[in-house]
């Protein structure tokens, strides 16, 4: 199984290379009018309007300041919308183990932890980083 | 026509006698003017020319205007005549009455002369008369006198010898010495006046003598006084003598420490020349470095240009790293991707996931390189931000040590300046001890010359005592002659 490892305030991260479309350098990000509060606004790729979520935020760490070393991660999962997350930091491409250790506590956005030469990582679940309420805001706002 | 003409010319000629004031022509024009008037009047009768008739009766009209003109002037003219001719008669009767008179006041002259005439031959007869009576009693004053004249030579009585022989004895004992008795005079004449004229001789010669004996104890007093002065002369010679010594001794000194003085004027002199020497050669050498400062601060600008083009070179290499890494930014982001895209395809992407790792290594390699030149460029820009700054250091600093140079050079200027007008007073002070030497000579000259005289005045008063000593005995000689005198 491959692994994108991320990073932000010293801590890494794991995202499935399955779920990501690409990685893009940071860019100009268009605020919404009226937008829900997870959103930081859009971006324009290749004629495609796509809502951009800060990691940060859903990690209840402070806001990404962004620099240029900031990324943006497009996800894009079967039958969802596509969207961007805000990394700080995109490390490395690894392979990691397949069979994931649970976590202790039990939260619905970290899928698990492997572990590799440097130690403990945690593999982000793409499909819980956003709620399905929030999902639904997105397909609404797409629709528009 | 032809007569009217000409008559007019007969007017204009009387006109002008008239003008010269003659009368009667007046006349003979008033005849001329109306003949005129008859001739128009013919003419006004033959001619049937209109215009010659207007002309003529014009003319006519004008003729009996100067007819009426000329006769009030004809009056005029007799008017004044007659004044003229009362005038006249009214002349001529004043002068009869002025000759009158003339010849009445000439009568009464003549009469006046002649009772004066008759007035000055009375006097002169008179006085004839007078003359005549005084001859008389002259001729009889001159006979009296004679008889007078006569009668005075015959009675003189004469007793002269008992006065005479009074006069002989008296003057006999003012020739043996003896001055006592007086000589009484005892008549009123000759004799008398002899007389008294011994006596008034006697008293004089008592005087003189007295006198002689005063003068001569006068003398001997005197000379003693001047034997006093004279000593006093000589002593005070000598005193003057000894000092002229010591004054010459003081002249010789001066002498000495003058001509030291010139000595050492000479040596300042010479040390004052070469100092505006040396003074002058600092001033080419200060000048020299001057020139120096200036091609170094010259040289300095040159660098600094150079530096700000350095600067400017390392600006342009630091936007071309900017894009070096940005291109290895973006390659790394392409090898990501392509990783991801390879890993995604399984199996059969394993070979480009190879591939897209190498490319990220590239990226990384690049992407470092581009941080070492980065950093080595910031080290050149603060480097060379240092050598600008200490060029603006070094730039000021030689400004500052010009500056101070020129102020050296005025100062060194002013050095020269001032020693070459120590040096020409110094030379003015030579030619001022030069002269206060010769000066000095002189006076020692002077002081030799006082000494001569002083000497010579102590022999002169030597000589005069001598010569007093003498003159006191002959006082003494001159008193003793006296003494044979009793007075």
């Amino acid at each position: 199984m491959s692994y994108l490892i991320i990073a932000t305030h010293g801590e890494s991260y794991a995202l499935e290379i399955n779920d990501i479309r690409e990685v893009l350098p940071i860019m100009w990000i268009t605020r919404i009018p009226q937008a829900p509060d997870f959103l930081r606004g859009s971006i324009q790729l290749r004629k495609e309007i796509i809502p951009i979520v800060d990691l940060n935020k859903i990690l209840g760490l402070p806001v990404t300041q962004l620099t240029f070393a900031t990324k943006i991660v497009i996800l894009q999962l079967e039958n969802k919308t596509p969207f961007g997350l805000i990394v700080a930091k995109v490390e490395r491409i690894e392979h990691g183990e397949e069979k994931l250790h649970k976590l202790l506590r039990d939260t619905t956005v970290i899928k698990g932890v492997y572990t590799n030469h440097n130690g403990k990582i945690q593999v982000l679940d793409s499909c819980h980083l956003l709620t399905q309420k929030e999902q639904q805001q997105l397909l609404e706002l797409r629709n528009e | 026509m032809e007569k009217m003409k000409h008559l007019l010319l007969k007017i204009r000629f009387s006109m002008k006698n008239i003008i010269l004031q003659e009368e009667s022509d007046a006349i003979t024009i008033e005849l001329y003017l109306q003949n005129f008037l008859e001739l128009t009047e013919k003419i006004r009768i033959s001619q049937l020319d209109e215009k010659t008739l207007l002309g003529i009766t014009q003319t006519k009209a004008h003729v009996k205007e100067y007819l009426t003109i000329l006769k009030k002037y004809i009056v005029q003219v007799k008017k004044s005549a007659e004044e003229q001719r009362n005038i006249r008669n009214q002349i001529t009767l004043h002068k009869k009455n002025l000759s009158e008179d003339g010849n009445k006041l000439l009568k009464s002259l003549r009469i006046v002369t002649d009772s004066n005439w008759n007035i000055v031959e009375d006097y002169r007869r008179q006085m004839d008369a007078v003359y005549e009576s005084n001859s008389y009693i002259l001729i009889v004053m001159a006979a009296i006198s004679l008889l007078l004249c006569s009668c005075i030579l015959l009675f003189i009585p004469r007793p002269i010898t008992t006065t005479v022989s009074d006069l002989v004895a008296s003057s006999s004992e003012i020739a043996r010495g003896n001055l006592q008795n007086r000589v009484e005079p005892k008549s009123n004449d000759e004799l008398g006046t002899l007389a008294y004229m011994m006596e008034k001789m006697r008293g004089s010669l008592l005087r003189l003598i007295s006198q002689i004996s005063e003068a001569a104890i006068n003398m001997s007093t005197m000379t003693n006084q001047v034997v006093a002065s004279a000593t006093q002369q000589s002593s005070s010679s000598s005193e003057i003598s000894a000092q002229i010594n010591q004054l010459t001794a003081s002249v010789n000194e001066q002498l000495a420490s003058m001509s030291e003085l010139r000595q050492s004027l000479s040596g300042v002199s010479e040390f004052t020349q070469n100092s505006t020497s040396k003074a002058q050669q600092s001033v080419d050498k200060a000048q020299i470095a001057l020139s120096g400062m200036n091609r170094i601060s010259s040289a300095n600008t040159q660098v600094s240009e150079r530096i700000q083009l350095l600067r400017e070179k390392i600006e342009e290499v630091s936007k071309v790293l900017t894009v070096i890494s940005e291109v290895a930014d973006q390659t790394n982001m392409l090898s990501l991707n392509a990783s991801i895209e390879a890993t995604k395809a399984g199996e059969a992407g394993k070979g480009f996931t190879v591939v897209a790792n190498e490319v990220r290594r590239l990226a990384d390699r690049s992407m470092m390189a581009a941080r070492n030149v980065n950093d080595i460029v910031r080290e050149v820009q603060r480097a060379a931000e240092s050598a600008v700054m200490s060029m603006q250091k070094s730039s000021e600093e030689i400004r500052v040590g010009s500056e101070a140079v020129n102020t050296s050079v005025t100062n060194l200027s002013e050095i020269a300046s001032n020693m070459d007008q120590i040096s020409q007073q110094t030379q003015t002070m030579f030619t001022v001890i030069s002269q206060q030497t010769d000066t000095f000579k002189s006076t020692s000259d002077s002081i030799q010359y006082i000494a001569n005289a002083t000497g010579l005045s102590a022999n002169a008063a030597r000589q005069i005592s001598e010569v007093i000593h003498n003159l006191n005995e002959l006082a003494q000689q001159l008193r003793s002659a006296i003494v044979k005198f009793s007075v």
